[in-house]
């Protein structure tokens, strides 16, 4: 019974204060509710941009047709037809040249009634699987001057835009060789590995910077691709203050930074070119930072008191000792996302190493749109990206 | 006589009450109508006001059901982002402040449950609110009763808050905290308990600071 007494009273004490009780608004909570919704939505929009990216590399990567690869083996004068599944089911269309007379090359697209009527050149290519045929095609005639016979790298000549063309005289050149090629090559989304060693720069100071991450380039139209990846960068960023006297040094302000980094890039190959290929790559990155570690060094003079004693008399002189204070400053893991924070520009050469691997060497630029990261630092970063891409 | 007589006193007292709520209404509650019927258009200027207006009242609410100020800043923080996407469905007929301590409650609970693993991890001593705000003084009493809630465990402290601040019944309670009514019983008369141990030591030991 008592204890119960004791109960409603505790209670009815509780109830009573905490239903007077009442906080104060504190000065500038709205101001960080704002910047804490920004910092939300900035993430959301993040996150999808990034899974987005992520599901076009996985698309391509998992839907990326698989058909029957048509290969013109022009060099060896022979076409090949390979084809997976059982051969009594396949249906093919054949390529064949038909006419080569005097320089002409004329490429007909023609549809074989019966596509495995026996051949005398027709073999297997590979098991039961894979049914092939073979079929001589190309007799050497006389060239005409200044032109060039079809070379082994021309086996993507077989490019849909080339078979379309029912009659079509092809004269290459070499530089024009280069570029039919080139076109020819032009195919699914090209992936690529990167590393990029580089300078940040800013009013006052220079620091290195490195990143890396995978890439991945699509393309859109003729000689236009659009290029998207994921970066991992690690970039130290130094700034010196103002000085403030003469004998002492300058304070600085140093910014340790690892971020992810999503680039959206449009990139204009101008010159394509069978071995080497030069384009122009431009577009935004959105930045996300995992790490942020701010260090701020400032020096002040102070006089310090130095006694000795001279001739049995305690003599104090002053000096003037520069002291350096550091404060430091570090951000949670994912606080600040730059939407579209820097501008990116590259100038990239492509060369080809193998005919499915390329090396690239991009020098880049890429500049601030605004502050970055929690402390609004404005810093340019350029360098060279050496890409392998496949 | 002396029924007639009651009777006249009692009307009288029901019209001085009418005619203030009346007053009270006409001049506070258009305003609040006002404000709300620019939440509902996503008027930034009227989420601020409606934001600085009850900020302390949901702070006050957030800070009895969590156990750090800085756990009530964020309980009070997502509770306003959810009122400001839920506004259309306020009743308007309904008081704001029922409204928003409602969901301030089922925010705190979220919060709690969000950081369960967490808050397991946090030692006892490190729960005290250590309150400098000016206004700590004026509501010694209250911050106290605070401080000596937050010596309950989680589980008792959020049903003796539902139950006797909140008025929550033990099935509401079990649904809110997903729990079972008997342990939502279980809750409330150990944590009476411990309030009845802690009450007097509590208390004489500040008070003869």
């Amino acid at each position: 019974m008592r204890n119960k007494v004791t109960d409603s009273e505790i209670t009815a004490l509780i109830k009573q204060t905490l239903d007077g009780y009442r906080e104060d608004y504190i000065q500038g909570s709205w101001e960080n509710f704002v910047q804490k919704k920004k910092d939300k939505r900035r993430k959301i929009i993040w996150l999808i941009s990034s899974g987005i990216a992520a599901c076009l590399m996985i698309g391509v990567l998992l839907f990326n047709p698989n058909n029957p690869v048509v290969k013109n083996d022009l060099f060896s004068n022979s076409q090949q037809v390979v084809s997976k599944g059982n051969p009594g089911s396949i249906s093919t269309k054949k390529d064949t040249i038909t006419k080569l007379t005097a320089g002409l090359i004329s490429v007909k697209r023609i549809s074989s009634s019966n596509p495995f009527q026996p051949s005398a050149n027709k073999r297997v290519l590979s098991g039961n699987n894979s049914a092939g045929t073979t079929n001589t095609l190309y007799q050497p005639t006389n060239s005409p001057k200044d032109s060039v016979p079809i070379t082994p790298n021309s086996k993507k000549a077989s490019d849909p835009a080339n078979r379309k063309t029912a009659t079509r005289p092809l004269y290459f050149s070499p530089i024009e060789e280069d570029r039919v090629v080139a076109a020819g090559s032009k195919r699914k989304v090209r992936f690529g590995i990167n590393f990029s060693p580089g300078i940040n720069a800013t009013q006052s100071a220079s620091s290195f910077n490195f990143s890396g991450g995978l890439t991945a380039d699509i393309p859109v139209f003729s000689n236009f691709q659009f290029s998207t990846g994921l970066q991992f960068e690690n970039q130290s960023i130094v700034s010196n203050g103002p000085q403030i006297s003469t004998s002492g040094p300058a304070n600085q302000s140093k910014a340790n930074l690892m971020n992810l980094d999503l680039p959206l890039n449009l990139t204009w190959r101008f010159y394509p070119g069978k071995l080497k290929c030069y384009y122009l790559t431009a577009g935004v990155s959105s930045l996300a930072y995992l790490k942020q570690d701010y260090q701020n060094t400032s020096y002040s003079q102070q006089l310090v008191a130095v006694s000795s004693l001279v001739g049995g008399h305690e003599i104090v002189s002053y000096n003037i000792v520069n002291v350096a204070s550091t404060t430091q400053n570090l951000v949670t893991p994912f606080r600040t996302f730059d939407f579209a924070g820097r501008l990116n520009f590259m100038l990239g050469l492509e060369q080809q190493l193998s005919p499915k691997l390329f090396l690239h060497f991009e020098p880049y630029l890429k500049i601030p749109v605004s502050g970055l990261a929690t402390e609004n630092l404005k810093y340019i970063s350029s360098g060279v990206t050496f890409k392998i891409s496949f | 006589m002396d029924c007639v007589r009651k009777s006249f006193l009692r009307l009288g007292k029901a019209f001085r009450t009418t005619t203030k709520t009346a007053f009270v209404a006409g001049t506070k509650l258009d305003d609040l109508d006002d404000v709300i019927r620019g939440c509902l258009r996503k008027v930034e200027k009227s989420q601020e006001m409606l934001y600085k207006k009850f900020f302390g009242y949901a702070l006050s609410v957030a800070m009895i059901y969590t156990n750090q100020r800085n756990d009530a800043l964020e309980v009070v923080d997502d509770s306003f982002v959810k009122v400001f996407s839920e506004i259309g469905k306020y009743n308007p007929s309904q008081p704001f402040e029922g409204w928003l301590r409602k969901i301030v409650i089922n925010t705190s609970i979220d919060y709690f449950r969000r950081n369960q693993k967490r808050n397991l991890m946090v030692d006892a001593e490190t729960q005290h609110i250590h309150d400098h705000s000016p206004n700590a003084i004026s509501n010694l009493t209250a911050l106290e009763i605070i401080e000596l809630l937050n010596r309950l465990p989680k589980d008792h402290k959020k049903v003796f808050c539902l139950y006797e601040v909140d008025g929550f019944s033990h099935v509401e309670i079990a649904r809110q905290l997903d729990i079972s009514e008997s342990s939502s019983r279980v809750y409330l008369t150990r944590a009476k308990k411990q309030l009845r141990e802690l009450f007097p030591v509590y208390f004489n030991a500040n008070h003869e600071k």
